[in-house]
């Protein structure tokens, strides 16, 4: 890659070098999400063995980890982190309809009989 | 002037674009969420397929889960390819880009001729609507439907996925960088979606 003969801001490195510094820094960044995202999937099949039978647990921590996972991938890989308001505002939406859905079930299976 | 009008323009194909894409995301967040809801519903106030307890048989339970796993692994994979794709296309690489884009294509069909083996081979032992083993269990026979129709779903948005990341390698070859990188962003968003909802049907299918 071809390098500015100009500065950066602070004056001590060429732009070039520090725009691939910077590229080299999120190289790294997405590779260590990645690495994360695995490691919560080992994480995830291993809390389903230890948890097994134990239904209020076995639940939360599948969607803890699933949400940490989908939190990751959304801030990071979607780049949410560097979204306007708009952006949160719109899925927002979504995730208040879907709360919505599910707290309307649970009338329904509290007064079941089985 | 004329700049100020170019930039206005430059904001809402760019910006106008990402806000329509965020919100065909919400129509897709509605759409899995509703029945990602009626599914927990029901297995929650359930006894016959009761969350937290594995309704998958114990035969051929096993086999199903790693390759469900591996899948899991498949898709992060390709969402890590894709991200280093759109790198790539804003850096104006348009070699690493291609590899990166072609690398998330081919992990992606993988991922559905993983999911036709798992497909074939729970056919095989009789795990589906109507057979004669979920007909003797009828929350198995609840549970396989619900399977099939969320799993196939996500497999639908997969193939759409690879028709879009396809198109953008294709227009690739010739298009300018910026263009390509602005194709890109908007398929990598949809990509990292359809990752996201299997990172909660991996869980709640297969494992509690």
């Amino acid at each position: 890659m071809s390098q500015d003969m100009t500065t950066s801001a602070g004056g001590a490195l060429p732009i070039g070098v520090a725009k691939d510094a910077a590229a080299d820094e999120a190289d790294a960044l997405d590779t260590g999400v990645y690495l994360t995202l695995l490691a919560l999937t080992v994480a995830t099949l291993a809390a389903s063995q230890l948890t097994h039978g134990g239904r209020i647990m076995a639940v939360s921590l599948a969607l803890i980890l699933a949400s940490a996972k989908a939190a990751l991938i959304g801030f990071y890989f979607m780049g949410l982190r560097r979204e306007r308001t708009m952006t949160f505002v719109i899925l927002g939406v979504g995730a208040l309809a879907v709360l919505a859905l599910l707290v309307g079930i649970l009338p329904d299976l509290t007064f079941a009989r089985f | 002037m004329e700049a100020a009008i170019t930039t206005g323009a430059d904001w809402r194909e760019d910006e106008g674009g990402k806000v329509g894409l965020w919100l065909f995301i919400l129509s897709e967040i509605l759409l899995f969420g509703a029945f990602l809801a009626s599914y927990i519903g029901t297995r929650l106030g359930n006894p016959e397929c009761a969350l937290g307890v594995v309704v998958w048989p114990e035969a051929g339970h096993l086999p199903g889960l790693a390759m469900a796993a591996l899948n899991t692994v498949i898709l992060l994979t390709s969402s890590y390819t894709m991200v280093r794709a759109i790198a790539r296309a804003e850096r104006g690489d348009r070699d690493g880009f291609r590899a990166n884009l072609l690398a998330t294509v081919g992990l992606g069909a993988g991922f559905l001729v993983v999911k036709g083996v798992e497909y074939w081979f729970k056919v095989s032992h009789g795990y589906y609507p109507g057979s004669d083993l979920a007909k003797a269990d009828p929350g198995l026979s609840i549970f396989l439907s619900y399977y099939y129709m969320l799993t196939i779903l996500h497999a639908l948005h997969i193939v759409a996925g690879l028709i879009w990341n396809g198109t953008a390698y294709y227009a690739s070859a010739d298009a300018p960088m910026p263009a390509v990188a602005r194709r890109a962003e908007y398929a990598g968003l949809y990509w990292h979606f359809v990752d996201v909802v299997w990172v909660f049907l991996f869980p709640l299918l297969y494992l509690i």
